[in-house]
């Protein structure tokens, strides 16, 4: 290892530790859902006996099964119901609310992002992977949660990040074909992305959705085992900032890896057709913004 | 659920959804202090508090906020704030008639209903031609003239790098021209490109047009 390298890894370290958070989601239930949205052979009991495990989760599935987004005829009332009538999906919503908790912060500095952009971004992220994860091998739940955790080092760099903030705007308007990740790593010595692998490495998920974050905006570079989740997350990313909804003062900085799109054979068809169909996708999540019994 | 025949209540069913949306949104509170929208509510270009349930008091009217969400539009009369967050690729476009005070926003995402009949059909609002058609109406039903109106457009952020795949944004600002153009308004101010996301607002109490982007100072275009 370089001395360079050395000083790389200890200021990784030193930024995931200064925002450590804790998994929303008791670790071993996380570990069994993620296995289970990976699994082909899965079945609603399966799901079932994982949620049941949790009496926080069980509450949650039930409030989901019998939230008006789902509007169901007759009241949900045991967590079986809700899994047979939700199924993986389910899974991913209760993992979508619980990281809100993490990401839903009323504002973030540096990114200025406001009224839980954060999240909002992140679930837009989190809903183009799953769709976008059948031009893939990769399963939609596993292309889900990555896509939701995509940006968490950002939370890491925010406050640093507003420090330096006069250097950051002056180098974007110097270079209008700057990427915002390169601009964080030159100044504050990391990037959000790797940040964000290291801060989720605790949470013993499986390695390709560390390898996901890890690489979000450059999957060329990422481990060709996970060269294909790597460049779902990095395009739905793109999507999500497209729609702009929740962008931040890194707006849309950040550079297109060509072969990535090239691989996931998109088009402008493709992009404008996510777009809309994420805009669906999270209705209901964004509804919550504004209810305060959930 | 797929495989299900058209229904016809569909429609409507989404106009319902986005009303209650637009209500969820006015709703909201106000964003925090500390960012440049602190800056604009210091120049009282956005209301101190979120508005409440309304006793109808002078003040109230005239802080008003209307959230103008994503695929979606309003006008206001006289008094009021007509806002909206997160031009990413997508367009804003403003009428304003100083005389009569009548504004009208829209906030769309993509250029080009004839690309999509199947959206365009349950949901207009979401592409430019018909959005800013649909703008243009409600803003003359509402009172605005046409002939005094003032026309705005923000918005049509780009990812660089990719060419056309990736440039909703100028495509979406272009069709703002062309729409706008063939429906006779004279588009008096614009900020449009780049890469950068923006929130828009029109403050009818002053007539002052606002473009905000996180980490930089507000720029009035009117
Ligand atoms: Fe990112």
């Amino acid at each position: 290892m370089t001395r360079e390298a050395i000083r790389h890894t200890i200021a990784l370290r030193q930024y995931a530790a200064a925002a450590a958070v804790e998994l929303p989601i008791p670790p071993a239930v996380m570990a069994r859902m993620v296995a289970l949205m990976d699994d082909p052979k899965r079945d609603a009991y399966k799901i079932a006996e994982v949620v049941e495990v949790d009496p926080g989760l069980g509450a949650d599935s039930l409030r989901i099964a019998n939230s008006a987004a789902f509007a169901f005829r007759n009241p949900v009332t045991s967590i079986r119901q809700a899994v047979v009538a939700l199924g993986e999906r389910l899974m991913r919503e209760l993992i979508a609310r619980r990281m809100r908790a993490i990401l839903g912060r009323p504002e973030l500095p540096g990114y200025e992002m406001l009224n839980e952009g954060l999240w909002r971004h992140s679930i837009r992220c989190a809903a183009a992977a799953a769709r976008l994860s059948s031009r893939t091998a990769v399963s939609p739940g596993i292309a889900y949660t990555a896509g939701l955790m995509a940006d968490i080092g950002k939370l890491a760099l925010a406050q640093p990040l507003r420090e330096r903030w006069d250097e950051v705007r002056a180098r974007l308007e110097a270079d209008a074909d700057c990427a915002f990740d390169v601009l964080e790593d030159e100044l504050l010595g990391a990037d959000h992305a790797e940040i964000g692998a290291e801060m989720i490495r605790r949470w013993t998920l499986p390695p390709a959705i560390v390898a996901a974050v890890a690489h979000h905006h450059h999957p060329s570079a990422a481990p060709a085992k996970h060269r294909a989740i790597a460049n779902v997350i990095h395009v739905a990313d793109l999507v999500a900032m497209q729609i702009g909804v929740a962008a931040g003062s890194d707006g849309l900085w950040y550079r297109s890896d060509e072969r990535a799109i090239a691989a996931l054979e998109i088009t402008p068809a493709i992009v404008e057709g996510l777009m809309c169909d994420v805009e669906s996708d999270v209705a209901h999540l964004e509804e919550l913004l504004s209810d305060p019994s959930a | 659920m797929n495989d299900r025949p058209p229904d016809r209540r569909r429609p409507r069913l989404t106009v319902i959804r986005d009303r209650i949306r637009r209500l969820a949104d006015q709703a909201r509170p106000a964003p925090p202090a500390g960012s440049s929208f602190a800056v604009l509510r210091e120049r009282g270009l956005l209301p101190s508090q979120p508005p409440e349930a309304s006793t109808g008091s002078a003040q109230e009217v005239r802080n008003e906020r209307i959230v103008v969400g994503v695929n979606a539009l309003a006008t206001a009369r006289g008094a009021g704030v007509l806002i909206t967050y997160g031009l990413g690729s997508c367009i804003a476009v403003i009428l304003l008639d100083p005389n009569s005070r009548v504004g009208a926003m829209c906030h769309y995402m993509l250029p080009d209903s004839t690309q999509d009949p199947r959206r365009s059909a349950s949901q207009p609002l979401m592409f430019g031609d018909m959005a800013i058609a649909q703008l243009a109406e409600v803003f003359t039903r509402r009172g605005g003239d046409p002939r005094n109106a003032e026309a705005y457009v923000v918005g049509g952020a780009s990812l660089s790098g990719m060419g056309d795949l990736f440039d909703i944004g100028g495509r979406n600002a272009r069709m703002a021209r062309v729409t706008l153009e063939r429906l006779r308004y004279h588009v008096r101010g614009h900020e449009v490109g780049d890469r950068t996301s923006r929130t828009a607002s029109l403050d009818l109490n002053t007539g002052a047009i606002v473009v905000a982007t996180p980490g930089l100072a507000p720029r009035r275009l009117r």
